[in-house]
């Protein structure tokens, strides 16, 4: 089904059946309301006269872990947090952690986009913290011209030239639209 | 009310009013214009086919406030006689979640980390906890600001967020240029 522009009613017309189903069953069942299944969700749009669900998502891993790529990769405890979100064109996602880097260089948290969209780790959306203190920052990052579909964000890690990167509480918080 | 799959009208039969008020009456009451009381206000699901508006607010406060609590607290202003001022806050209707986002420019004069988190009182009890919080080693005024946005699990209801604020083992924390914003679903 989709939406199709009310029609007008003319006085003395007849209302037939086909009008009803086609332009108040049909029209009601593409309403944000008929789309509405899984709580905390938002109605978004989907392209003209069209919406659907989205559902904003958050992954946490608590547990530190280091790398000493230089280039944006998975830790040396395994891959994540990751979050799969069915999403329009527009993603929102928060990315923090806790990190530093053994020998003083900077650290720095990203993320990849796989699925539906083909989007690699990069420092243009980064957080990145030089210091061998732990600190806990955060960024957000609003990203459009998404293939529509499953998409995965995954965070990724790297140091900048030389030691060890270390990186707990790290998180993502995706609101997909 | 509730939302009703709509019927399907057949041709010849005759449409009565206790369909008209379940199908086209109770169905409007319950589609997002029909929820929508505030402005910047938006729908969100709050089960099956049943919606609610939530609203986005913030909160910013520049003052300076300063603490040397080893645990999370509610931080004194710079004034006569150093008057314990909590917040900022805000208080919200959620759903089960909401984003929290945080920002402020935390130091400390002793070296060691300066922290800001957030707590959650009202439908939900959470206390504040590093789990949920931006922090800074710096020393020097202004050097270094930060902020975080947390996904956080709710009871669906009031729910009142604060920020609090600690240093890790000693010194005074200074935090300037606080902010807050909570997105509920």
């Amino acid at each position: 089904m989709a939406w199709t522009a009310p029609m007008t009613a003319v006085a003395g017309a007849v209302f037939f059946s086909a009008d009803y189903n086609t332009y108040v069953r049909d029209n009601m069942f593409e309403l944000g309301v008929a789309k509405a299944t899984v709580p905390c969700s938002i109605i978004a749009g989907a392209g003209p006269n069209a919406v659907e669900q989205r559902t904003p998502t958050w992954a946490a891993t608590t547990a530190g872990s280091t790398t000493t790529s230089t280039s944006y990769t998975d830790l040396d405890a395994g891959p994540g947090p990751s979050l799969t979100v069915q999403s329009g064109s527009v993603i929102a996602i928060w990315i923090f952690c806790n990190q530093y880097n053994t020998n003083g260089t900077a650290a720095w948290m990203s993320f990849a986009i796989s699925g539906d969209s083909s989007i690699s780790a990069d420092d243009t959306w980064a957080i990145q913290f030089q210091g061998t203190d732990g600190d806990r920052n955060g960024a957000g990052f609003v990203f459009d011209g998404l293939t529509k579909g499953s998409n995965t964000i995954t965070a990724k890690y790297r140091v900048s030239t030389a030691g060890t990167g270390y990186f707990s509480q790290r998180r993502i918080a995706v609101w997909p639209f | 009310m509730a939302w009703s799959s709509p019927m399907t009208a057949v041709a010849g039969s005759v449409w009565t009013a206790a369909q008209w008020n379940t199908f086209i009456r109770d169905n409007l009451n319950e589609c997002e214009t029909s929820k929508a009381l505030t402005t910047s206000g938006y729908s969100v699901v709050t089960s099956l086919h049943r919606l609610s508006e939530r609203v986005p607010q913030v909160v910013n406060d520049a003052a300076e406030v300063v603490t040397d609590q080893t645990s999370y607290s509610d931080p004194e202003t710079l004034a006569a006689g150093s008057p314990v001022v909590p917040g900022p806050s805000i208080t919200a209707f959620t759903g089960q979640k909401a984003l929290v986002a945080i920002y402020g420019a935390p130091r400390t004069s002793g070296g060691t980390a300066a922290w800001i988190s957030v707590e959650v009182s009202g439908a939900t009890d959470i206390p504040a906890d590093d789990t949920h919080a931006i922090q800074n080693h710096v020393t020097d005024p202004d050097s270094w600001r930060s902020g975080a946005t947390f996904g956080l699990d709710l009871t669906e209801g009031l729910n009142t967020f604060t920020m609090k604020y600690r240093v890790s083992t000693s010194g005074t924390g200074h935090f300037t240029s606080r902010r807050m914003a909570v997105i509920p679903f």
